[in-house]
């Protein structure tokens, strides 16, 4: 399995789309930071952990997309045609899913690493900062639970239908424009700004009870609908 | 195939492709990123925000957008393997320029879908101030120059290179070098797209579109000679680039266009007729004294017509009468704008030899000619041309003297001769005769009287003043209102455009500021004959500036924008009386300390906003709306990261450095300072501080005159420096 694992990697990375995706993140990723994360959120400083989520927060939107993206490689009209010689097969089915599916985490964590990668590169050029372990909990608690539940959610939908991996990609744009509640405030950042006001000067990361279990419920839903992808179906 | 039914087919396979409607939807998102996330131009009026910013990011992105769809589809024979094919049924130097045609053709569809959809979007933000021929001109200038100069630049570069990545990269690396800091100081290195600094609102952009024509002329000119040679290179019968150069060659009209082209934008470009050949180290060079004591000026009339609107050009005939009392013939120097070029020198109606000293100096250059023996001497200058820009200001566009059909303003050098010799009085009179558009109001340094028309279109204007001779006159749709305060008329000349923003309790307003500050710290010195005016003037000035009886306000003062301000005010007509108010803290005395950069005209005049509206809409709302406002946002700016921790703001690179401290300085020098004197206010009473600021305004400062330094306020208000320090 895993010469499928690398050719199942190598369609989702090597093409035009990954690229462009990764090209977007990194320049959207470079306004972000040298344009707002640079002057500090909420009082904390550029790379404290609220600063960093923030930025999480906000390329989220591209995140999600490039997530949606690589599921549109297994999802796809064409993809459903190929499901049948491949059906035919001597490959378990839930194991060819199940290595998709780390082929499609794989894809996403690179392109999270990647915007993780170029806010290190950022601290270290412009404030000569080094202290990258303190960023764990906040790329943990703020992008991780979205993009799972985006990976999960995405392949149902377009199990259903390729199309609606499309329209779901809209999802978190049209969220980051509605006022949500204290809870969801992860998705567009809103809490980052806001929360770390309510306490005192440089205070470490925490969030309110009610997002984490947000976060956790999302986190939760994301792999259950991995999991059923895997073990229901097998393929597609 | 005919070349026609060979651009249909190729036309037709461009549109059924994936790339093809990537690359018109990047460009028609494009703009969208100029309302935000870039914004190359500098000016804040409302042209340049929603209009240049969006079209010049477009533009960008339009050019990287079709040099990718023109480099795919070069490719495209290339990676399938069916050149041998092609090249075998038509020449494939034909297929070549047809496939360039074609992506130029939806290169120039695409912009006009996009000049279509952002139409209604930025005729509703400009609202009062929208121009559609402006929004046309900047799609066609600004807009299409990118997509087409990044297809032409891609399809030559690949011609040489054949190959995709390396061509990609190249045209890549063409377009940020061009948005890069040098690149922009330089309206000709821009290849992509035009250096425009700001766009008016008001008094037309002229200026911006003449250089964005000019340079554009001189890229296509440029770019079709480099994509004319790479044709030569187009490989054939499995040759390589020296191969199929040699065999090409003998499409000889080929390398002749190219060349000619080539030539023709050297030209073009060595002889830009815009910007001056200042010295670049200006700063160092010290011009000679020229001025020739044994001649005395008694008065100067001149005569000027206004050759072309389109062109910006102006001719015209000073004529001087001056007393040489030397008995000697006298060697006179008088300056020139740098574009305009002498055509005759008469003195007592005999020809006078002159000499262009060719020396560009801020704009500027002296000509020399000898002076008769006589007495007394009638010394006529005929000259013309169009004004030109100080190179050192190229990269703000920012020109001394201007001249379009919508607006005029010139002085000095910049509308008739200088001459280098000694005045005979302070009264020594000028006066000056021009024609102008009907449509046209002349506002002038001294008096003006509107003559009759002409019958084809143009009024004569005569305009008057004595003095220094430095009469500046400013021409456009202005209207006038009449001001009264401290008892002398004060003249608020402005564009009609902007009348529905001014119609409201924006004049109202305006007067209560004057008669606030006539009231509370002094009038403004000036006489019924020669009344304070301020003027309106483009953006390309960059701000507001004062020259005798001239205060000049830039239009963006005006704009929805500005208007709409915090930091000046809470409602627009608040901030017009801010604007107001720097007539008197700005360019009626300035404020200024060598040890508080803070310190400045923008504190005391957001402080005296404060005061006025405290007078007319109460102690509470002003209280709410400003010094609240002032606590709250000082008290950020000092729970701020950087403010806190200040050794990190020595780490940061100087860019973001210099980001940071502007986010913190716009704070101190509005609120801060504001609340500064409000605390001083506090300590010793809000009628003594009147008094204070009365004998400041009135006397100037003491520690670093005329400035008033934080010093000579902590002075006159017995108060050390710790009492109203900032939060």
């Amino acid at each position: 399995m895993r010469k499928v694992f690398v050719c199942e990697l190598r369609r989702l990375l090597l093409n035009k789309f990954f690229f462009g995706i990764l090209a977007a993140v990194l320049l959207y990723g470079w306004l972000l930071l040298s344009g707002e994360v640079i002057l500090g959120v909420a009082y904390t400083a550029p790379f404290s952990p609220w600063s960093f989520g923030y930025y999480l927060a906000r390329l989220l939107p591209l995140l999600w997309v490039g997530t949606l993206f690589f599921l549109t490689f297994f999802t796809s009209e064409g993809e459903r045609r190929t499901a049948v010689l491949t059906g035919a097969t001597a490959v378990d089915p839930r194991r060819f899913a199940g290595v998709r599916c780390m082929a499609l985490l794989l894809g996403m964590l690179l392109l999270l690493g990647a915007a993780v990668l170029l806010a290190a590169v950022f601290f270290a050029y412009t404030l000569h900062w080094h202290d990258w372990g303190s960023l764990l909990l906040p790329l943990l608690a703020v992008a991780v639970p979205p993009l799972v539940f985006a990976a999960g959610s995405g392949w149902l939908l377009g199990g259903a239908c390729p199309w609606l991996v499309y329209g779901w990609m809209l999802a978190p744009f049209i969220l980051s424009a509605l006022p949500l509640p204290e809870a969801l405030g992860l998705w567009n950042g809103t809490l980052l700004r806001s929360y770390p006001l309510t306490l005192p000067a440089d205070p470490p990361f925490t969030l309110p009870a009610a997002v984490w279990v947000a976060q956790g419920l999302l986190l939760l839903a994301g792999i259950l609908l991995l999991g059923m992808r895997i073990f229901r179906r097998g393929r597609l | 195939m005919s070349l026609r039914a060979l651009f249909r087919v190729e036309l037709g396979r461009l549109l059924c492709g994936r790339l093809t409607w990537l690359a018109v939807a990047a460009t028609l998102l494009g703009p969208l990123a100029g309302y935000g996330l870039y914004r190359p131009a500098y000016g804040d009026s409302m042209a340049s925000l929603y209009l240049a910013n969006p079209m010049l990011t477009g533009g960008l992105i339009g050019a990287a957008a079709f040099a990718l769809l023109m480099l795919a589809s070069l490719e495209k024979p290339r990676r399938s393997r069916i050149a041998a094919i092609t090249d075998a049924a038509l020449s494939p130097l034909r297929l070549a320029a047809v496939r360039l045609f074609s992506v130029l053709a939806m290169a120039v569809l695409t912009v006009l879908a996009t000049g279509l959809l952002y139409l209604p979007y930025t005729w509703y933000k400009l609202d009062i101030v929208f121009s559609l021929g402006d929004y046309w001109l900047a799609t066609a200038l600004i807009l299409l120059s990118g997509p087409v100069m990044g297809t032409l630049l891609a399809a030559a570069v690949d011609q040489f290179a054949y190959r995709l990545d390396i061509s990609l990269a190249v045209v890549l690396a063409c377009i940020v070098f061009s948005q890069g800091a040098w690149c922009s100081r330089f309206f000709l290195a821009q290849w992509c797209v035009p250096l425009v600094t700001a766009l008016s609102d008001a008094f037309g952009s002229a200026v911006i579109w003449r250089t964005a024509l000019y340079s554009r002329i001189v890229w296509l000119c440029l770019l079709t000679s480099l994509y004319l040679l790479s044709l030569l290179g187009v490989r054939q019968y499995g040759r390589g680039l020296i191969g199929s150069f040699a065999r090409h060659l003998r499409f000889a009209a080929l390398p002749l266009l190219a060349a000619t082209l080539a030539a023709g934008g050297g030209i073009l470009w060595a002889r830009q007729p815009f910007i001056d050949h200042s010295p670049s180290d200006w700063m160092s060079y010290q011009p000679e004294d020229r001025s020739n004591t044994a001649l005395t000026l008694a008065g100067t009339e001149i005569e000027a017509r206004i050759e072309s609107y389109l062109l910006g050009t102006l001719s015209g005939t000073a004529s001087y009468r001056i007393t040489n009392t030397s008995g000697e013939s006298q060697e006179l120097y008088f300056e020139l704008d740098s574009g305009y070029r002498v055509r005759e020198v008469t003195a007592n109606g005999n020809p006078v030899e002159w000499e262009d000293m060719c020396n560009d100096y801020i704009a500027a250059r002296e000509v020399r000619c000898v002076l008769p023996a006589e007495e007394q001497i009638t010394l006529v200058v005929e000259y013309g041309g169009m004004p030109k820009m100080w190179n050192a200001q190229e990269e703000l566009m920012s020109s001394a003297g201007f001249i379009s059909g919508k607006g005029i303003e010139l002085f000095g050098s910049h509308l008739a001769p200088s001459l280098l010799l000694q005045l005979a009085g302070e009264e020594t009179p000028v006066t000056l005769d021009i024609a102008l558009r009907d449509s046209m109001t002349l506002v002038s340094s001294g008096t003006t009287r509107r003559g009759a028309p002409n019958g084809d279109g143009t009024t004569n204007w005569h305009a008057e003043d004595a003095g220094a001779g430095e009469l500046r006159i400013f021409a456009g749709d202005y209207m006038c209102r009449t001001l009264e305060g401290g008892g002398f008329p004060i003249e608020f000349w402005y564009s009609a455009k902007y009348e529905p923003r001014l119609a409201g309790e924006g004049i109202d307003i305006m007067q209560e500021a004057i008669d606030y500050c006539t009231e509370h710290y002094g009038p403004r010195t000036f006489t019924q004959d020669k009344p304070f005016k301020i003027v309106q003037s483009t953006v390309f000035q960059f701000g507001g500036s004062a020259s005798g009886n001239i205060s000049q306000m830039g239009e963006s003062y005006f704009s929805d924008q500005n208007l709409a301000s915090p930091d000046k005010g809470a409602d627009s007509a608040e901030v017009l009386a801010h604007e107001i108010i720097h007539q008197w803290w700005g360019l009626g005395v300035s404020l200024a300390d060598m040890e508080d950069a803070n310190w400045t005209d923008e504190g005391m005049t957001t402080y005296s906003t404060y005061r006025l509206m405290a007078e007319l809409k109460g102690e509470e709302y002003a209280r709410a709306n400003y010094v609240e406002k002032w606590e709250r946002t000082t008290s950020q700016n000092a729970q701020s990261f950087y403010m806190r921790h200040p050794e990190y703001l020595a780490v940061l690179p100087e860019a973001y450095a210099a980001e940071v401290k502007a986010a913190a300085d716009s704070v101190n020098w509005y609120d801060g300072t504001a609340l500064m004197i409000y605390r001083a206010e506090q300590k010793i009473g809000r009628e003594r501080l009147d008094a204070v600021l009365a004998r400041l305004y009135t006397q100037g400062g003491g520690e670093l005159p005329p400035y008033i330094t934080l010093g000579d306020f902590l002075n006159a208000c017995d108060l050390e420096e710790g009492e109203i320090g900032r939060a």
